[in-house]
């Protein structure tokens, strides 16, 4: 054997452990390159490893898939055990706990069985030799909708971090009567669209056409099946967590499912857009990104919520949202816009640079502020400080006055300063300095112009010939629908990071910026486009070729599931417990309780970008411990007492109770599996309570496990 | 089979992998694209059955050098099996079967390969275009060696026959076997490669011996 072989076969028993280093994988590549006969004996030695490796029976054995359940059942043992050490020390019994996790196990076989159903009626359709595979794969499908968020947590920008919004505490009581307003359809509006047509014009209808048309051609190149349409249980929810941040009560999920018109669908997305709730979910949402959800630098956080909600109520121009934003001067009490740059003035406004450049463009600028980008030639250095030279004439000053009650509380003004700042110097890595001129997009500003900065890079913002601001929110708005934006991260776009779906992504650029940046429109042909309309039960064939969660391109073959922000969980815990109760989702706690809870999880760093990290993971033990303060331990006997309070008197009265609080927490019937193990534990409490009170405390026991579940803290 | 590009899709006239008839939970509209291939509806015949059987070994072979573990094989393999059972009437009986299903499989391969970003333990699509052209070259001898595994195994020494019994039960990994034996994962590895290396060369000398080159 020469050397070579014998070097090969090295590799090669490396590769059979899966040990090779990046380096020694690059030499295997090399030596199979080289010729034939290294790649037959490569061949040859992988293929004695996969003799002995099928021979044991790693190998599925001559039959259809069906081994990978075993693979991914993990995560259902995992979150039980959370739960466990969550409810020690709590005033459960550990009969309870047993309980409760028998529950949570039971949530995710009910959804097995809603899979398997599906096999079974494959079975009688005809398709006799594929039922088998489906019926025993679908094992682990459930994990992945139900449990996989909360596991995947540590997973690079979670899309629960793309997906923040939410209401704030409902400003206006929702009680009984179907609140889905219905709005007179557009003339040209359709929930289906056509596809195969080009748009041409500005028009609704053929916008969305031609997102199916697109979103459906990367099916059919990659050979994915596209998910199944979600019925209105699934959507519902769906659709109001996406567009007002929370869950919908029991009263509106059922008004929407039990109405009739063919195009519900459309009429609730246009008639949430025009509601209050949407305008506040997006004002969360931008208040987060602008200057994040703690409160270290002494901005005013509820001035720009309100500059926001303002924003949005009306539905202003995206543009001049941002000009208004970059542009601001005044008080930061009295205009609220001011915060955003307060914000990030500090440290030679190297933050207010990069922050722009990702929210508002795109961009990821903050590494070429010391250096070329590594990797994106389009990017360097000078470019960083040209933007950042526009931001170098605004001048902070703190005043201090005093409010109504004595208080003394800091005020700060923004504005800009007389003179202009003239160059802008900054240090190359070889310990050169440079000096540079604002300058975006091809123009630059001379140094004794005395003209404000911002006001001038407003200007070319609105007249960019690449429309990056429109391209920015397009991708950041897509992510925010879908759970995953057309790049990873989506806001570093440019010539390095791979568009998943670049010709979709122009067109809806292209047409946002037409519509003169109407964010309800794009909101609405999104929300309105059939892949929205598609269940988060991922077709099992398109399992490997459609999975983003793996670093796969996503292709939005199914709803991804995603973790909810932490206002979405709660303000959804909010909604679920009151609307089991049949109370009105009254705006008695103020948004301040929220922001409190939030603050919890937020941690803040003093970096370049302001950067602040946010310890939620979507882990519902970890907002139950929370939770499991006060709040919770009042409310949910409170609910369950009054769920049931007429449960013994008909004789559905312990089913009722089950499907009341399956509706308000998961917005879906109880499964049998859950309806089996409330009836058992009903029972066993009978035998020592009387029935009324046995019913309220398995009521009770089973709104906690229901709460638990990932289900709940997912947006699917 | 020699094109330029690796994994070619050219090489299979298979269109994707749609099946209606599998799908009755299909959106409403405008998915419902032009699926014809009506056979599909019936069961695939005895011999077909019998064919995709005998192909698994084979395959799974065919598709382990082109990727990085037996994990993914597997599920490479599994992903062929269902397209090959949704086309199973476009295969004409007669020809090549296992040339047909090696298709699929380079497609599935592909595919795979494609919706991964992270490809660090992957070989260069390049590299897994020239292994899969040498295989679709290779006499099918594939029984004969492994009959001759077979008989090289039982004449390891009895504590290599153990180590490499543990090592391939059941799906566990050289790093579980040291941690059962109580030994260094590194001795454990060197033990390995040089059973395997053992192995190899008592195949190659048996299948000399019968002839076939």
């Amino acid at each position: 054997m020469s050397h070579a072989q014998d070097h090969l076969i090295t590799l090669c028993n490396l590769w059979c452990e899966e040990q090779l280093s990046s380096d020694q994988l690059i030499e295997l590549q090399s030596l199979l390159r080289s010729d034939r006969a290294m790649r037959a004996t490569f061949v040859e030695f992988v293929q004695l490893h996969g003799q002995l490796a099928w021979d044991a029976g790693i190998g599925v054995g001559s039959q259809l898939p069906n081994d990978t359940a075993e693979i991914r059942t993990v995560p259902s043992g995992d979150t039980t055990s959370s739960i466990r050490s969550v409810r020690q020390g709590s005033r459960f019994s550990p009969q309870m706990v047993a309980v409760a996790a028998a529950c949570l196990v039971l949530a995710s076989i009910a959804a097995i069985n809603f899979r398997g159903m599906n096999a079974l009626q494959m079975v009688s359709s005809g398709v006799k030799l594929e039922v088998k595979p489906n019926s025993d794969t679908t094992i682990h499908q459930p994990q992945d909708p139900l449990l996989s968020s909360s596991h995947d947590s540590a997973s690079q920008e979670s899309p629960g971090d793309h997906l923040k919004p939410l209401e704030l505490n409902g400003m206006r009581p929702s009680t009984g009567s179907p609140e889905v307003p219905v709005n007179p359809p557009a003339a040209n509006d359709t929930v289906v669209a056509t596809p195969g047509e080009i748009p041409s014009t500005n028009d609704d209808a053929t916008i969305i056409a031609a997102i199916d048309r697109l979103i459906a051609a990367g099916w059919s190149e990659n050979g994915v099946i596209p998910a199944a349409t979600a019925d209105d249980h699934e959507w519902v929810r769906r659709c109001y967590l996406t567009l007002t941040g929370r869950i919908p009560t029991v009263n509106e999920a059922s008004s929407f499912v039990a109405r009739q018109s063919p195009r519900k669908r459309g009429e609730l997305v246009d008639a949430l857009l025009e509601d209050q709730r949407f305008a506040e979910n997006l004002s969360v949402t931008w208040s987060n990104l602008l200057i994040g959800r703690s409160n270290t630098r002494g901005v005013n956080q509820d001035a720009l919520f309100d500059f926001l909600l303002k924003q949005f109520s009306v539905n202003r121009p995206w543009m001049e949202t941002v000009g208004d934003l970059i542009a601001a001067e005044g008080r930061s009490d009295q205009n609220g816009a001011t915060n955003f740059l307060l914000a990030h003035l500090n440290d030679k406004a190297t933050p207010a640079t990069a922050v722009t450049a990702r929210l508002f463009l795109g961009q990821q600028v903050q590494c070429t502020q010391c250096h070329d980008h590594p990797f994106a030639k389009d990017r360097h250095q000078d470019e960083f400080w040209s933007l950042n030279a526009f931001f170098k004439q605004a001048e902070r000053q703190k005043l201090v006055v005093e409010n109504g009650d004595g208080n003394r509380q800091p005020v700060w003004i923004l504005k800009d300063s007389e003179k202009s700042p003239g160059m802008t110097f900054y240090d190359t890595l070889r310990g050169q300095q440079k000096a540079v001129l604002p300058e975006f997009d091809g123009h630059a500003m001379s140094a004794d112009d005395a003209s404000s900065r911002r006001s001038e890079l407003v200007r070319l913002l609105a007249t960019d010939s690449h429309q990056l601001v429109a391209q920015a929110m397009v991708n950041r708005t897509w992510s925010q629908v879908f759970g995953y934006g057309f790049t990873n991260p989506i806001d570093d776009l440019g010539a390095h990071n791979p568009v998943s779906h670049p010709e979709l992504m122009k067109l809806l650029t292209k047409s946002f910026a037409d519509s003169d940046y109407d964010v309800r429109r794009l909101m609405r042909w999104l929300t309105l486009s059939q892949t929205f309309q598609l269940s988060s039960e991922q077709d099992e064939r398109s399992v490997a070729a459609d999975d983003p969660q793996e670093g796969g391109t996503p292709l939005f073959s199914s709803a991804y599931p995603r973790s909810m922000a932490p206002e979405q969980v709660y303000d959804s815990i909010r909604i679920a417990i009151r609307s089991a109760a049949d109370q009105p989702i009254d705006s008695s706690i103020g948004s301040q309780h929220r922001r409190e809870w939030v603050e919890q999880f937020v941690q803040s760093y003093g970096t370049d970008e302001n950067d602040e990290q946010l310890a939620f993971d979507g882990n519902i033990s970890q907002a139950m411990l929370l939770m499991n303060g006060q709040d919770i331990q009042t409310a949910i006997p409170l609910t369950a007492a009054e769920v049931t309070k007429s449960a013994h008197v008909g004789p559905n009265g312990v089913t009722k109770s089950l499907e009341r609080i399956a509706m308000a927490t998961l917005n879906r019937e109880p499964s049998e599996g859950e309806e089996k193990v409330f009836r058992n534990r009903y029972r066993a409490l009978s035998r020592s309570l009387p029935a009324d009170q046995a019913i309220r405390t398995a009521t009770e026991d089973m709104l906690w496990a229901y709460l638990n579940s990932s289900e709940f803290t997912s947006v699917h | 089979m020699q094109s330029g590009l690796p994994f070619s899709s050219q090489q299979i006239q298979i269109e994707l992998p749609v099946n209606t008839a599998a799908l009755p939970f299909m959106p409403d509209a405008s998915q419902q694209s032009s699926t014809t291939a009506s056979g599909n509806q019936s069961a695939p015949s005895e011999d077909f059955v019998r064919l995709f059987t005998q192909s698994q070994r084979p395959l799974y072979l065919f598709i382990l050098p082109l990727v990085h573990t037996t994990a993914v094989a597997d599920e490479v393999l599994q992903e062929t099996n269902v397209v090959m059972l949704s086309k199973w009437n476009q295969f004409e009986p007669g020809t090549n079967f296992l040339a047909w299903c090696r298709a699929i499989a380079r497609l599935e391969v592909f595919r795979f390969r494609r919706s991964r970003h992270h490809r660090m333990f992957l070989l260069g699509d390049d590299v897994a275009g020239l292994l899969a052209d040498e295989m679709e070259e290779q006499t099918s001898d594939l029984e004969q060696r492994r009959d001759a595994l077979t008989e090289c195994i039982g004449k390891l020494r009895a504590q290599d026959q153990e180590l490499i019994r543990r090592r391939y039960s059941n799906g566990t990994t050289g790093d579980n076997v040291a941690q059962e034996l109580g030994r260094p994962a590194n001795s454990v590895y060197q033990s390995l490669g040089r059973i395997r290396r053992v192995l190899l060369e008592c195949i190659r000398r048996r299948m000399s011996v019968g002839g076939v080159q």
